[in-house]
């Protein structure tokens, strides 16, 4: 994958390092199987594991000559282990070594792409829980339907996330299965009971296999990618549509200096949801491959290498990335409420009209000609701009039927919303909030340091001890206090107030405001969501300032870790 | 004299003494006040809030360690419950006495500005010292048109030191470890413009200067009022000075300033 798309923590998984680390596990894991059949001795084991490594350049150097790339690994960790290196990969076939790793390799990325989707399902149902209320418009095929609110449509996103983690799970749980059966799978000259000692160490289960694991395998685990990658693909496309000039709904940030078009200076474009909806039709292609991978000549053949050494570290990447940008997409997103309600009202309440032929047919009119009627006036009212209700007060056959007080009564959106507290209750006892925002356990360090103005007696005592122990060459001591601090986070439905005071504090996306003095370390960063990290750099920032340290005196800093 | 002022004078004055884990001044803060005053005193536990402000006409936080002095001198305390009703008390105008730890805690709640460093010499220290009234007040006096004229605005009325002179020197003792004061630049010179300062540390003869600061404060500040003068820290102990027997009964005129004050104010 190009550089532009790559995340460090997912591309190392695919570097060849961690490639040779991975097949060294599983010959290590098959040498300490051997050892428990009493088939490699002791010592010799004890030496192995103590001896055995690998240097990426000179296995590089030994594959141009061998032209395969195992022994080449093979021969390079021989080197390091001497005699007993005999006993290393002892009737295996390559593809044994290979496929047990491309498992594991494999099984890394899907989890770290899961704990990305557990955030982006976090930051949608707390973005989901703040627009609960918020009227709009409601549309199908494009035009104005009924109402709804914002929140709604965030949490049928984050129903559907939510069972793209299910499937992430379950492709997990699929590869997680290895192969030592020897050439063609029949264990000729390789015991079944080491095969399943080794691979209990992997944590990994048998699977019946030929030469090689069979590529429905991974096929499901590239249609799981797939799958979440369209979901997200479809969140950035509503974020196209609602950023539409005309709708106006809701705008990715733009940050300051940020530029739409070197021709235009007015433009602000729905640039990172065009990237994700770019990037996903990738995810798609590569799935065909991976579909095309699982018929192979008779016991094998290697025409699937070629493709899996491409498509899987593109796939698992650019999901990473496309999860990476939709997090910060939703967790920054500007929403215009106030356009959300215009837009409603452009149509000149016309989406009640299904209220108002219901009412109609209540009241005893046949549903025939109370459509035809609601039909009529609903179309002139967007043709001649007049508002429904004054049409349907001036037409007879509807006053025959239905009083003013009646007519205005239909015209109520709150109507739409009595079971929007159901909606959301039923979603979320389906899929209660991820383990990241319920019970997470979150460690941070509050450093208190005296101001750099401030006499520190303390300091000088210990100078003056370490120049009296011949220490000339220290300037200065300061000493402050290091205080650790481990939180577990409450569920954010109980904060979800807090989330609005943090927004409100923030103006749109940039979060310096807060996090001046805290630092949040690259993993947890990277395992929490937006919003969440605002939530906790908050509390840890009132916590120093009231009570950790004294802001007359001292200075502090944060260091959040998990 | 009015009715109602005899009856003020017959009516005893009642004084609350808050205690904290770690206080060890309260039982003696308790003897001055009852025995030494003739005052009802009555204790305040740390772990109570209180809302009968009436039933107190002073308050006094008395020394010692409270809460080990973990974090800094005062800031545990400072959280506690007492203060956070001690803070509605001193905001509706009570009385509020803050005695060496008492200071500190003060000063973490933010009833006093500034902040309290180790001292200087890193050592605990235990003597007596000098201080000099500062604040200039007359409250007994009513001619003291004087040094109303002289332009310094320091002549405010409070119930600390309301019966002794200006510039008067009284002799106290200190015990504490924590005394040095800190503010930044321009708050010092805010709280001595404003007549925010009540006490300096000095020699016997009243000059101010560093060899009669026994803890580095700044300004050599020993004393200070709250905003609105209705609340005072003070580092030394006048509660050890409060009878001939003990060596001064300096730390007398501070308590029978604010008894003075109580009954005719």
């Amino acid at each position: 994958m190009i550089d532009r798309y790559s995340l460090p923590e997912i591309s190392n998984i695919w570097s060849l390092e961690n490639k040779y680390n991975t097949w060294l596990q599983v010959e290590l894991a098959i040498c300490s199987a051997y050892n428990k059949i009493g088939r490699i001795p002791d010592k010799s084991l004890e030496n192995i594991l103590k001896n055995a490594k690998f240097d990426v350049a000179e296995i590089e150097e030994t594959e141009k000559i061998t032209k395969h790339d195992v022994i080449a690994f093979l021969t390079n960790v021989a080197k390091y282990v001497g005699e007993d290196s005999r006993f290393i990969h002892l009737g295996l076939t390559s593809s044994d070594i290979g496929d047990t790793s491309f498992s594991l390799l494999f099984r890394q990325a899907l989890n770290l792409n899961l704990s990305k989707a557990k955030i982006l399902a976090e930051s949608l149902l707390q973005k989901a829980l703040k627009y609960k209320y918020t009227s709009m418009m409601g549309r199908t095929h494009g035009i104005h339907a009924e109402p709804i609110t914002f929140g709604f449509k965030l949490l049928i996103f984050y129903e559907e996330i939510n069972r793209g983690i299910v499937r992430l799970n379950k492709a997990i749980e699929t590869v997680s299965c290895g192969k030592l059966s020897g050439a063609v799978g029949t264990f000729a000259n390789f015991p079944p009971e080491v095969e399943k000692i080794a691979l209990d160490i992997l944590d990994l289960k048998p699977i019946l296999s030929n030469q090689v694991i069979q590529r429905d395998i991974y096929a499901e685990c590239f249609y799981a990618i797939a799958s979440l990658g369209a979901s997200c693909e479809k969140i950035a496309l509503e974020m196209r549509h609602l950023m539409r000039t005309e709708v106006s709904e809701a705008e990715e940030a733009f940050s300051a200096g940020q530029k739409g078009s070197s021709a235009m200076p007015h433009k602000k474009n729905p640039i990172v949801s065009e990237n994700i909806c770019g990037l996903s039709r990738i995810l798609r292609s590569n799935l065909m491959s991976a579909l095309e991978d699982i018929p192979l000549w008779h016991e094998r053949d290697i025409s699937h290498s070629s493709v899996e050494r491409i498509i899987t570290p593109d796939s698992t990447i650019l999901m990473y990335y496309i999860l990476n940008q939709l997090i910060n997409l939703i967790d920054n997103m500007v929403v215009h409420e106030d356009r959300m309600l215009k837009n409603m009202q452009l149509t000149k309440g016309v989406i009640f009209s299904q209220k108002v032929l219901l009412a109609m047919i209540d009241k005893g009119m046949l549903r025939e000609d109370a459509y035809k009627i609601v039909q009529k006036l609903a179309h002139q009212a967007i043709q001649t701009e007049t508002e429904f209700a004054v049409l349907l007060k001036n037409n007879d056959d509807v006053l025959k039927y239905l009083n003013e007080a009646e007519i205005n009564n239909l015209f109520d959106i709150n109507y739409y919303y009595k079971n929007i507290d159901f909606i959301f209750e039923r979603s979320m006892s389906l899929f209660p909030p991820p383990a990241t925002a319920g019970n997470a356990i979150t460690k941070a360090t509050v450093r208190v340091i005296l101001k750099d103005e401030v006499l520190d007696p303390q300091g000088k005592a210990v100078l003056s001890v370490l120049k009296s122990s011949g220490y000339n060459n220290i300037e200065d001591v300061r000493v402050g206090k290091h205080i650790e601090l481990t939180i577990r986070q409450n569920n954010i439905i109980n904060n979800i107030d807090k989330i609005d005071n943090i927004d409100a504090h923030d103006g749109n996306n940039d979060n310096g405001a807060v996090n001046d003095n805290i630092d949040i370390n690259g993993s947890s960063k990277n395992n929490m969501s937006g919003l969440t990290q605002k939530m906790l750099s908050k509390e840890l920032k009132d916590i120093s300032e009231k009570i950790l340290s004294n802001p007359i005196i001292e200075n502090f800093n944060i260091e959040i870790n998990n | 004299m009015s009715i109602g002022l005899n009856l003020m004078e017959n009516k005893k004055i009642n004084a609350g003494i808050t205690v904290f884990p770690g206080s060890n001044c309260d039982m003696d803060v308790y003897y001055a006040l009852k025995d030494v005053f003739n005052l009802n005193v009555s204790f305040l536990w740390h772990k109570d809030e209180f809302h009968n402000f009436k039933n107190y006409d002073f308050i006094v936080i008395p020394g010692g360690f409270s809460y080990g002095d973990y974090l800094r001198a005062g800031a545990l305390a400072a959280r506690s419950r007492v203060m956070k009703s001690i803070k509605e008390y001193a905001d509706g105008g009570g009385i509020v006495l803050g005695i060496c730890n008492g200071f500190q805690i003060l000063l973490e709640s933010g009833l006093l500005k500034g902040a309290m460093l180790t001292n200087k010499s890193l050592k605990f220290e235990c003597r007596d010292v000098y201080i000099k009234n500062i604040s200039g007040n007359n409250f007994n006096k009513n001619n003291n048109s004087n040094n109303n004229k002289s332009g310094n605005n320091n002549n405010r009325e409070n119930p600390f030191t309301c019966l002794i002179e200006k510039d008067a020197v009284l002799k106290l003792p200190i015990a504490h470890h924590d005394g040095n004061y800190f503010a930044e630049n321009n708050e010092l010179e805010d709280l001595f413009s404003s007549g925010h300062v009540a006490f300096q540390y000095c020699n016997e003869d009243g000059a101010v200067s560093d060899d009669s600061n026994p803890n580095g404060s700044l300004k050599n500040i020993g004393g200070l009022f709250g905003e609105n003068f209705n609340v005072m820290g003070l580092m030394p102990h006048p509660e050890r000075a409060s009878e001939k027997i003990l060596g001064s009964d300096d730390g007398a005129k501070i308590f029978n300033s604010i008894i003075y004050y109580i009954k005719n104010k």
